[in-house]
């Protein structure tokens, strides 16, 4: 089931982790210099991911109908 | 006639009050007298009214049910099992909860139930699930008009708009609600597990009346929560209102918009920790670039204590230090030449002519030319001659010069 995840699919939670696990294996030391900076451009990458999408966020509702179906609503059409 | 034991009457006594559906649940009212408390914690009292009386013990470990303090003279309804106590020959009614009197029918009911399903295990601690701290797909089940299911969204739209909602529409009110909620909640399952994956399910309803709010003490309903594969959040009525419900959800929230907040992250508090973690990333690094540098430092360092330039610097040295040899030497060489010269001169002296004059020889000077005579060719007829000897000299003007034969020079003829 958990067939990784593209840069651009990863959710907030997950780039949220994996720029904490990032953080954590350059803090922790023991890497190359061009590991370093490896880990370095991917933190940063994923915090702009993070960031940009907080900026973009914009809240979904849908409405699970019996059927299993949904269909998508906004707050003011209910 | 059979004969019986004591021991045989007690326990069948005791089997048939045990095998009583009455007796194993049952609520007595009356009032308290001879109460005790042992040493060992439990509570020992007599329950009674006009016409009779009945001995109660309720345990330690059945004491956190005590929605009342205990003591002679108050009126109290108790829950329990009536049997009979072998050893005193007595009936007892063993207790495991007390309630003030005047409670309704509907709240003893409540309590009926919840000490089932307690009993059965569906409010254990250790079964409570966490929250994702980031949920990506979150369930509601309540009504799709009024003011709870706006509140929620706007809320959630506030806090962590990266969430997705997916609402499924339930009666929250009246005898429709607990079959509706039910189905909402398996409907949110099986899409969770036929679709996308649901973090939670929030169960959602303003505040009412305790008769409103009695649709989610239902034992259905409650085992339909306890079933549901995404963890639920109950949020039903106010702050004070307990339910079934909130019992076997994973968590209560107190009201519906405190369950937006608890189920949803503040994109706020996101950004700050997003910073924090910019921050630390960029130490981090820092910190990297550091440790390579005073690495490259130390390497350096370590290479120029192997460096040629060491090993010149001590040659350059060695040649300066013979250099300086040189000198010294050279000095020491040229007093000694000089201290050598000067002795020389000494000797020089003992060379000088005048001994020579002493052997008899004579030194001649031309006067006229201002020359020493090495040549009779240096004079010519008429220069004056000193002629130097041993003890004076002798002024004379030459005649004639000569030739000497063997020598092929000329001889001069001096005349004094």
């Amino acid at each position: 089931m958990s067939e990784e995840p593209t840069f651009e699919q990863l959710s907030f939670e997950q780039a949220f982790e994996r720029l904490q696990a990032t953080i954590q294996a350059l803090e922790e030391g023991g890497l190359t210099l061009e590991a370093s900076i490896e880990q370095f451009d991917l933190g940063m990458r994923l915090a702009n991911l993070c960031t940009s999408m907080l900026d973009q966020a914009e809240l979904r509702v849908s409405r699970l109908l019996a059927s299993g179906d949904e269909i998508p609503t906004t707050g003011n059409e209910l | 006639m059979q004969i019986y034991e004591v021991g045989q009457v007690t326990g069948y006594i005791r089997q048939l009050m045990d095998y009583d559906e009455l007796l194993v649940d049952l609520w007595v009212h009356g009032d308290v007298s001879n109460f005790t408390r042992s040493t060992s914690g439990h509570l020992y009292f007599t329950l009674k009214d006009g016409q009779g009386q009945l001995r109660c013990a309720l345990f330690r470990s059945s004491q956190r049910r005590l929605g009342v303090e205990l003591a002679n003279g108050l009126s109290v309804l108790v829950h329990g099992r009536v049997s009979f106590y072998e050893a005193q020959g007595s009936c007892q009614l063993y207790a495991d909860a007390v309630q003030p009197e005047g409670v309704g029918l509907l709240y003893l009911q409540f309590e009926a139930l919840r000490a089932k399903l307690e009993a059965e295990g569906l409010f254990a601690p250790e079964r409570k699930r966490s929250l994702p701290n980031y949920p990506r797909r979150i369930g509601l089940v309540t009504s799709p008009t009024g003011a709870v299911v706006h509140d929620f969204l706007n809320i959630v739209s506030r806090r962590y708009p990266l969430v997705e909602i997916l609402l499924a529409p339930s009666a929250v009110q009246g005898e429709a609600a607990p079959p509706e909620v039910i189905a909402a909640l398996e409907n949110l399952n099986h899409y969770h597990l036929t679709r996308k994956p649901l973090d939670l399910i929030v169960i959602a309803r303003g505040g009412g009346s305790m008769e409103d709010l009695s649709a989610f003490n239902h034992e259905g309903l409650a085992r339909a929560i306890f079933a549901s594969t995404v963890p639920v959040v109950s949020a039903i009525g106010h702050e004070t209102d307990y339910t079934i419900a909130d019992y076997v959800a994973d968590l209560r929230a107190p009201t519906p918009s405190a369950a937006a907040e608890l189920v949803t992250p503040n994109v706020l508090d996101c950004r700050m920790q997003l910073a924090d973690l910019r921050r630390r990333l960029m130490r981090g690094m820092q910190d990297r670039l550091q440790e390579g540098e005073s690495g490259l430092d130390r390497a350096r360092t370590r290479l120029e204590r192997h460096s040629p330039a060491a090993e010149i610097d001590v040659r350059r040295r060695a040649v300066d230090d013979l250099i300086d040899r040189g000198h010294r030497t050279l000095a020491h060489h040229l007093q000694m030449t000089r201290e050598m010269v000067r002795g020389s001169g000494l000797r020089l002296e003992a060379l000088s002519p005048l001994q020579t004059l002493h052997r008899g020889y004579s030194l001649s000077e031309n006067r006229t030319k201002g020359i020493l005579v090495r040549s009779y060719r240096s004079v010519e007829l008429g220069d004056l001659l000193e002629i130097r000897v041993s003890d004076g000299s002798i002024s004379s003007t030459t005649t004639g010069t000569t030739e000497a034969q063997d020598t092929g020079h000329e001889a001069v003829e001096v005349q004094p």
